[in-house]
């Protein structure tokens, strides 16, 4: 009896960051809407659905690596790097599936590059990641020259086409990828060994887990997913331009998933939470961009979010680590 | 039931400490056995050897007849031994039987967890122990005694043979109390391997039914609890040889008026604390660890804030807001953790020693070295810091000439101390410059200052000291004066109430 | 240099080693480019460009040494121009007005950086972060991409084209040698400079100590909004244009020189003479790469590489200093010595 309703508490309170989360989305789309309708036009919500699967799918990698306690803010410019070399690829007259391979490994190798840095020389990631960034995307801006690289192959469009009853297909793959990080995250044993790396690293230890295997994988695998982003944008836009994927979208992809709940320490968050952070987060930038916004407060509204996101985090981390704090007399 | 625990000639040696010295006793399962000592008689090593974080010197860890050697805290796990510690080593996003499971969730051959499972056995073992926890509740919205009982769940899922308690009610209630003690008593029934460490009297001889008492690394006896009383056990803990390094000491003698008077101090972490201290006085804190000492001096050094009470210096209210008020109006504290909190690693020892007075070796903005060269040889010739040069970047400095610079920080000629607080200077530091130590105190004394001497040494506490103030739970449990000290009251006042009921 | 260090520690050190690089890259280039390294043009142009980056890096240098970082500087900077280039060719304020004023807005958003730091506990590489993106949003609000011109400012045109010493020396290095000196100065021999090592080496101890690293950081990121605004103003006199993204790259420059001159990523060590010299190899390397007739993209890729070897430098350096520190704590430790239980 009392545990029943203990059970029924503590399960509202697990839902209730999500609860609002949803809340906060439909409010947001209330108001756009009553200021111009045609915010809730299909037009605009496959405009929505699009904006999520490119973002969605470097949010999904950056999310995972946040829950390990990890950071990555290379992703945007690895991806941009890597695509372009698949689309460099590609144009040569490699098929479309070895270009796609060939991006996928070059961000591999990019995450590899961060392991690198972060376990074996012991720079701390968020400045190393910053560091390598410039790299990518200098190179990335070099090899292009700065302008957009075109994509002949036909088939390759066709991955970023195509719709199931009138859902892009693309937006599909973001839910899809979306699930299975979910169930992953929640019903794995590698899942919740992220869990565990993220939330006590030395009751990791004690557990046999291995930190630093655990976060290897996350960092490669944030890459990996990063570098598949930039394939999403480039199938859609037939190119790839430079500017279009940068360090900003990571910002982005980070926003995203604090305001859907994943700490910026680690140890917390869910993928369903961080999924409707990311579409809150594009639902949000759609209508700025229709009310007509220039660019520039769409940047500032970017950074003003993510700060928001970060207090709310840090309010949520007090009131967490107070009931964890034991009245000990140390 | 056959199992049992034996530590056979355990010695583990640290840098200039001996730690355990040829330990050897057996603990039987069916049965409790608290493990009991002052600071430092090497309990936690003990516990650190048995739990695999360390390696013993020699001698060998049987387990049930079986010899055992730990490279990793895993692999005791593994063999069965569980130690709940003070820390809790939840995962605060996950739920409470993902806790329980925390090592080794049950999954298939894929990697997918068997969930249905999981909460299953978690609810079997919550409902066997009598409990009411959800499993699926977030362990980070559980009261702390609900957390500490999870941490036993997920040692008894183990099926630990060994489960160890370190100082486990300090965070509970006495209806918590209750329950954790059915929970040990249900632990022995089941034929288990306990130990129970602990300060608590009353709780020793509630629920244990072996006690093991440890003095300066050594085992000195086990008893039935049945068989002996607390007057017992805490002679067993104490009586040892003072040896010459007091008697050469020339203490002060005259002690003048009130310098400092504390009444009723509280704080998040100390209650109604008051005494004064005198000129030229040489007061103690005594305690076991968690007694308080520490977050008395906190606030008095304007660290932590001080919810009620008053506190006077020389007469006038002395209530700091920040360690720099302190230090300007008399006050100088050596902290007890001088690495996180005293030693700045990167910068030079002339550099530490001269933090807090940089105003006095300064000409106008401008730093004068050699002022603060002077300062530094100075205090490197008084503690024997061994060192070629006091520009010597700390980090390169063995632990005891670091230790050794912060005490220099907070003695140095320039400070301007009326109230020199140690909180357990001589910790880490060689015999010899003890003794220094002891006889700078003395000349604090001898100067008209007030010393604070807070120490877990009770030899140290009783020679040097003029009054000894013993703390135990945040309180102040009783005060003594030089000649009514002994060791065994001290240690009394620090385990017991004023009466000897805990 | 620093506390007596004899004659065989300088040819050891981290400084020499600088140096020796310096004349090494300078040799290097100057035999790639068939002598236009060592025009006395080029040399000028060599601290011209190490001008802008110089502030920045001062900024830099200073917070790191403390603790932190600022990754909003670049776009403080930028703001801080366009504030100036703003003020004086619409608001009718004399000139000297509107470089106090520009420089008042660094400091304010530097304020803004330390009090989300400080009192909502952001960490500071975040914070930076966050205000660098709305600062820059604000940045092309005011200005718009094509830049905003300044016409006819006098103030502006001595401080951006004056040369003292028959044609020599601009101006403008001036300042920025002098700033360097100051600031050297201050770390090295003032109190303050003290409290600044002090804090950073261990912000804790410091505030036992009696320091107040609370009050210090606030100073500090105000410090660097102000550097950055210094840095800001003087592109605008130089190029007499003020575009909203200015100087954001040699923001990562600045910070590089530093790491690379030897100021550590973790605080507390480090010193202003190495930090000069970082900037010294840097502004030769970019020189020296700019013509040879290299592509600007390859300046944004070096400086990543450079960035993340002075950073592996550092770290494993730190490495090595925590291993022997510990090795050397055990003989003392708190935990392991048996007596705290």
């Amino acid at each position: 009896m009392e545990r029943n309703i203990a059970a029924r508490i503590f399960r509202r309170a697990t839902l209730s960051r999500d609860f609002w989360l949803v809340i906060v989305l439909v409010a947001v789309i209330a108001v756009f809407t009553s200021i111009n309708r045609l915010y809730m036009s299909f037009n605009n919500i496959k405009n929505i659905m699009f904006s999520v699967s490119v973002s969605g799918v470097m949010m999904v990698g950056i999310a995972t690596l946040l829950i390990s306690g990890n950071m990555d803010l290379s992703a945007g410019a690895v991806g941009c790097f890597a695509t372009i070399v698949g689309a460099l690829l590609m144009n040569a007259g490699v098929p479309w599936g070895l270009g796609v391979l060939a991006t996928a490994a070059v961000g591999a190798l990019c995450g590899f590059i961060n392991v690198l840095m972060a376990y074996k020389l012991g720079i701390m990631p968020f400045i190393g990641t910053l560091g390598v960034s410039f790299v990518w995307q200098g190179l990335a801006n070099q090899i292009t020259h700065n302008a957009a690289v075109h994509i002949e192959n036909e088939s390759f469009w066709k991955l970023g086409a195509g719709k199931v009853f009138e859902i892009p297909m693309v937006f599909l793959y973001v839910v899809i990828l979306c699930v299975l990080y979910g169930l992953l995250l929640k019903y794995t044993k590698l899942g919740r060994r992220v869990y565990i790396c993220g939330g006590n690293r030395s009751a990791a230890r004690l557990a046999g887990i291995n930190n630093e295997r655990v976060g290897a994988m996350m960092m490669i695998n944030c890459s990996v997913l990063a570098s598949l982003a930039g394939i999403i944008l480039a199938s859609r836009m037939h190119e790839i331009t430079p500017t279009n994927l940068q360090t900003t979208s990571t910002m982005s992809a980070i926003t995203a998933a604090l305001l859907g709940g994943v700490a910026f320490m680690g140890g917390i968050g869910t993928m369903k939470g961080a999924f409707i952070g990311l579409l809150l987060l594009n639902a949000f930038k759609n209508g700025l961009d229709m009310l007509g916004m220039d660019a520039y407060w769409q940047i500032i509204a970017n950074g003003l979010l993510l700060i928001t996101a970060i207090i709310v985090d840090y309010v949520n981390q007090r009131s967490l680590s107070n009931r964890l704090k034991q009245k000990l007399n140390d | 039931m056959g199992q049992y625990v034996e530590f056979r000639g355990i010695s583990k040696a640290f840098p200039g400490v001996q730690a355990l010295r040829d330990v050897s006793f057996r603990i039987d399962g069916g049965r409790v056995t608290a493990l009991v000592g002052e600071n430092g008689a090497g309990k936690s090593t003990l516990l650190k050897i048995l739990s695999g974080d360390l390696a013993p010197d020699e001698g060998v860890l049987i387990i049930d007849g079986a010899e055992k050697k730990f490279s990793h805290p895993n692999e005791a796990i593994k063999t069965g031994i569980s130690v709940i510690y003070q820390e809790r080593q939840l995962i605060p996003a996950l739920s409470v039987m993902e806790n329980i499971f925390l090592d080794d969730l049950p999954c298939n051959r894929v990697g997918i967890l068997r969930v249905r499972e999981i909460r299953r056995q978690a609810r079997e073992i919550i409902e066997s122990f009598g409990l009411r926890i959800d499993p699926d509740a977030p362990v980070a919205r559980l009261p702390v005694a609900y957390q500490q009982m999870v941490e036993i769940m997920k040692a008894y899922r183990r099926d630990s043979r060994v489960i160890a308690f370190d100082e486990p009610t300090a965070p509970l209630t006495d209806a918590e109390i209750d329950i954790l003690f059915k929970l040990i008593g249900r632990l022995r029934d089941e034929g288990k391997v306990v130990l129970y460490v602990s300060h608590r009297m009353a709780e020793i001889f509630r629920i244990t039914d072996d006690i093991a008492v440890m003095k300066d690394g050594q085992l000195v006896e086990t008893r039935e609890t049945a068989r002996t009383d607390e007057r017992a056990l805490i002679s067993a803990m104490v009586g040892r040889d003072v040896g010459d390094t007091y008697a050469k000491l020339s203490r002060n003698d005259r002690i003048g008026d009130v310098l400092l008077e504390v009444n009723g101090l509280e704080t998040e972490k100390v209650h109604n604390v008051s005494f004064t201290l005198r000129r030229g006085e040489v007061l103690g804190f005594a305690g076991l660890v968690g007694a308080g000492r520490t977050e008395v001096m906190r606030a008095l050094f304007g660290v932590d804030d001080v919810i009620a009470g008053e506190i006077r210096l020389e007469g006038e209210p002395a209530d700091f807001t920040s360690p720099r008020r302190a230090i300007d109006a008399g006050l100088a504290l050596c902290p007890e953790d001088r690495k996180e909190q005293g030693l700045i690693l990167p910068r030079s020892i002339a550099e530490n020693i001269s933090a807090p007075v940089l105003k006095k070796v300064s000409k106008g903005v401008f730093i004068d070295t050699d002022a603060e060269r002077r300062l530094a040889d100075a205090s490197v010739e008084k503690y024997s810091i061994k060192t070629p040069t006091v520009s010597k970047i700390t980090y390169e400095l063995s632990g005891g000439n670091q230790q050794k610079v912060i005490l220099a920080r907070w003695t140095s000629e320039m400070m301007t101390t009326k109230v020199l607080i140690l909180d357990e200077p001589t910790k880490g530091i060689d015999v010899g410059t003890k003794a220094e130590v002891y006889q700078m105190v003395c000349d604090y004394a001898k100067e008209g200052k007030g010393v604070i001497f807070i120490s877990s040494e009770l030899t140290e506490v009783l020679s040097l000291c003029d009054r000894i103030i013993v703390m135990r739970d945040g309180y102040v449990s009783g005060e003594l004066t030089r000649e009514e000290a002994t060791e065994e009251r001290v240690l009394a006042l620090a385990m017991t109430d004023v009466g000897g009921e805990s | 240099m620093k506390n007596g260090a004899s004659r065989r520690d300088f040819f050891t050190s981290k400084t020499f080693s600088l140096m020796l690089i310096v004349a090494a890259l300078m040799a290097l280039f100057t035999a790639l480019t068939k002598g236009a390294m060592v025009n006395p043009l080029n040399i000028r142009n060599i601290f011209k460009e190490m001008t802008i980056m110089s502030f920045l890096s001062v900024g830099a240098a200073v917070l790191m040494l403390s603790g932190d970082v600022d990754l909003s500087a670049g776009a403080i900077g930028s703001f801080a121009g366009c504030v100036l280039a703003l003020a004086l060719m619409e608001s009718g304020l004399p000139a000297w007005i509107c470089y106090i004023l520009a420089m008042l807005t660094g400091t304010a958003c530097g304020f803004v950086n330390a009090f989300l730091v400080n009192a909502l506990h952001f960490q500071s590489f975040i914070a930076t972060l966050c205000t660098s993106s709305v600062l820059g949003g604000v940045g092309f609000m005011l200005i718009g991409g094509q830049g905003l011109k300044v016409k006819g400012v006098a103030l502006l045109n001595w401080l951006g084209d004056t040369k003292l010493l028959d044609g020599l020396l601009p101006v403008t290095i001036i300042i920025s040698l002098v700033f360097i000196i100051v600031y050297g100065v201050i770390l090295a021999k003032t109190r303050f400079g003290r409290s600044v090592y002090l804090c950073g080496g261990n912000r804790q101890a410091a505030y036992l100590s009696g320091l107040y690293p609370t009050k210090l950081s606030y100073i500090l990121f105000m410090n660097s909004g102000f550097l950055a605004s210094v840095s800001g103003c003087i592109y605008v006199s130089q190029v007499k244009t003020a575009y909203a993204n200015s100087i954001t790259s040699y923001q990562f420059t600045g910070l590089t020189a530093s790491i690379l001159g030897g100021v550590s990523f973790m605080g507390g060590a480090g010193g202003m003479s190495g930090c000069f010299l970082g900037m010294l190899v840097l502004s030769v390397f970019y020189n020296g790469v700019t013509t040879m007739g290299i592509d600007y993209n390859y300046r944004t890729i070096f400086n990543g590489v450079l960035l993340v070897l002075g950073l592996g430098l550092d770290a494993v350096n730190a490495r090595r200093k925590t291993r022997r520190a510990l090795r050397r704590s055990l003989a003392a430790s708190p935990a392991p010595n048996g007596r705290e239980d």
